[in-house]
């Protein structure tokens, strides 16, 4: 279980995260929502260990985040991550390296479903073959769990098709999935577990048939951040914030 | 961390390569002088390699450091925090090999220079006074009758010497740009590089104080004789050593704590 208590992440003059407490079962997979700078990238990084929470706790079932659970935490970051000098081949053998959990067989075969070739150089390749490679080896992990920041940002439709499949097949022995996203209408149908975050807040958690009751994904969504009710008594009318 | 310092030569391996092809080429030239009795062109060469060997080093320290920093700065050091490696082994990786490839580089070119030296002091025409000098140079300050042991373990404990100033450059620089990521996580560019800049002149001026006041100003140096000097030189390099590790794991526990990335 991944759990989040009393999570506060500030900044200079602003709290990236405030207060946030959360708890995702295993085998879970769940969409974290939210607009730009809502704190999506920021809860995903605290939970991958590359940033520390300035209150609060975050701990992978009951282990604080930290140099162990990097080791069950696989995390694809929305940028390129990798060394210039780098070939596709290079960093599979890096991860293969660090990495107990990396299948190199199921490296191989998703850089030939993607259509990556291992000897092209990571400066050579495109914003949307980037993307296919960090999905590419995070998905090569046995981690316990996985985490997409925005997997289908910059990707062609093709490129989305291939990646909600490969994530698809990601699913399952126990492995849990935090995916953000603001294409939401794209992944309604794959998440068991929703999160609703607003200007690091925490607005709205829960699985995914209780909080929409009966509403579609997109339409929640449209109320939390639109301040419009989709609710069928309400249609059309403004709502106050959720937040 | 030997795997991380395999990935850091991976990422140095171009520079390091280009070195060893430009000590090759000029020691080329050198013998090239030797055989065709051109003392001039061995003279150059020898110039050469000497300021190419100063050039490497300054190099070495100067992107060691920038490099590190642009780790912290870009997402490029993703790559290293998230494995499972504690964060004194990133560090360590990182200084054992920028140590390491420093005696390497200091083997190499202080051996092939040393070694060009003495060739081409003996096809000079210098007179007795100005060949006792150079001989003394070469025997790193020792009288005549010292025994190659005598100069081999005088030249192993410069070279340390010379080393552990090295590494506290390298040290003072990676604690000030760490210092530096936690204190202004916000800011990039010049702000974080100007403050990054004062931390390391504080911190190289601090440790220089306190080996002055705990060393220098209790030794008459003027009067020292050579053993008086060589246990100054020995008790200030382990205090240098002290100092690198005290910045490296303040490093260490920085990059833990307080440093997002």
């Amino acid at each position: 279980m991944l759990e989040l208590k009393n999570v506060t992440k500030s900044y200079l003059r602003r709290n990236a995260l405030s207060d946030v407490s959360l708890e995702i079962e295993s085998g879970k997979t769940c969409l974290l929502l939210g607009p730009n700078g809502s704190g999506k990238t920021t809860m995903m990084k605290l939970i991958a260990g590359l940033s520390r929470p300035s209150s609060g706790e975050i701990t992978l079932d009951g282990q604080p985040i930290g140099t162990a659970t990097k080791a069950r935490v696989a995390y694809m970051p929305t940028e390129n991550y990798f060394y210039n000098y780098m070939t596709i081949r290079d960093i599979g053998k890096y991860y293969a390296d660090f990495f107990a959990d990396f299948d190199a067989a199921r490296y191989d075969r998703l850089l030939d479903d993607m259509e990556l070739e291992k000897q092209d150089r990571i400066r050579q390749l495109s914003s949307g073959m980037s993307a296919k490679l960090r999905l590419s080896l995070t998905l090569s992990r046995d981690a316990s769990l996985m985490m997409f920041d925005e997997p289908l940002n910059g990707v062609d439709i093709l490129t989305r098709t291939q990646t909600i499949d490969a994530i698809l097949k990601g699913r399952g022995q126990g492995r849990t999935m935090l995916i953000s996203t603001h294409l939401v209408d794209e992944l309604e149908d794959v998440v068991d577990y929703t999160v609703f975050l607003k200007k690091g807040k925490l607005v709205m958690a829960g699985d995914k048939q209780e909080i929409c009751a009966g509403r579609t994904l997109k339409d929640l969504y449209l109320e939390v951040y639109g301040h419009v009710s989709t609710d069928p008594e309400h249609s059309g009318k403004e709502v106050g914030e959720n937040a | 961390m030997l795997k991380l310092m395999k990935y850091e030569f991976f990422k140095w391996r171009t520079t390091l390569l280009a070195l060893l092809v430009g000590l090759v080429a000029l020691e080329i030239g050198f013998i090239a002088g030797e055989k065709l009795n051109k003392t001039g062109l061995m003279s150059v060469c020898l110039g050469l390699i000497s300021m190419l060997a100063f050039a490497a080093f300054v190099y070495l320290l100067i992107a060691g450091i920038a490099g590190y920093s642009q780790e912290l700065r870009e997402k490029s050091g993703y790559l290293v925090f998230m494995t499972p490696v504690r964060t004194m082994g990133v560090v360590l990786s990182k200084l054992l090999f920028i140590a390491l490839t420093a005696l390497v580089a200091m083997a190499l070119f202080g051996g092939a220079a040393y070694l060009d030296f003495k060739h081409l002091i003996g096809r000079l025409n210098l007179d007795a006074r100005a060949l006792e000098q150079v001989n003394m140079l070469l025997r790193f300050g020792l009288n005549a009758n010292a025994t190659v042991q005598q100069i081999v373990q005088t030249a192993i404990f410069l070279g340390c010497t010379v080393l552990i100033e090295v590494m506290l450059t390298l040290c003072t620089g990676y604690l000030a740009v760490t210092l530096s990521a936690t204190l202004m996580q916000n800011k990039k560019g010049l702000w974080r590089g100007l403050v990054s800049l004062v931390i390391f002149v504080a911190l190289t001026w601090g440790s220089s104080w306190i080996t002055q006041k705990l060393l220098y100003d209790r030794v008459n140096i003027v009067n020292a004789n050579a053993d008086i000097l060589r246990d100054l030189l020995l008790w200030a390099s382990l205090l240098n050593f002290a100092f690198c590790a005290a910045f490296t794991f303040a490093s260490a526990w920085l990059l833990k704590h307080k440093v997002n990335l």
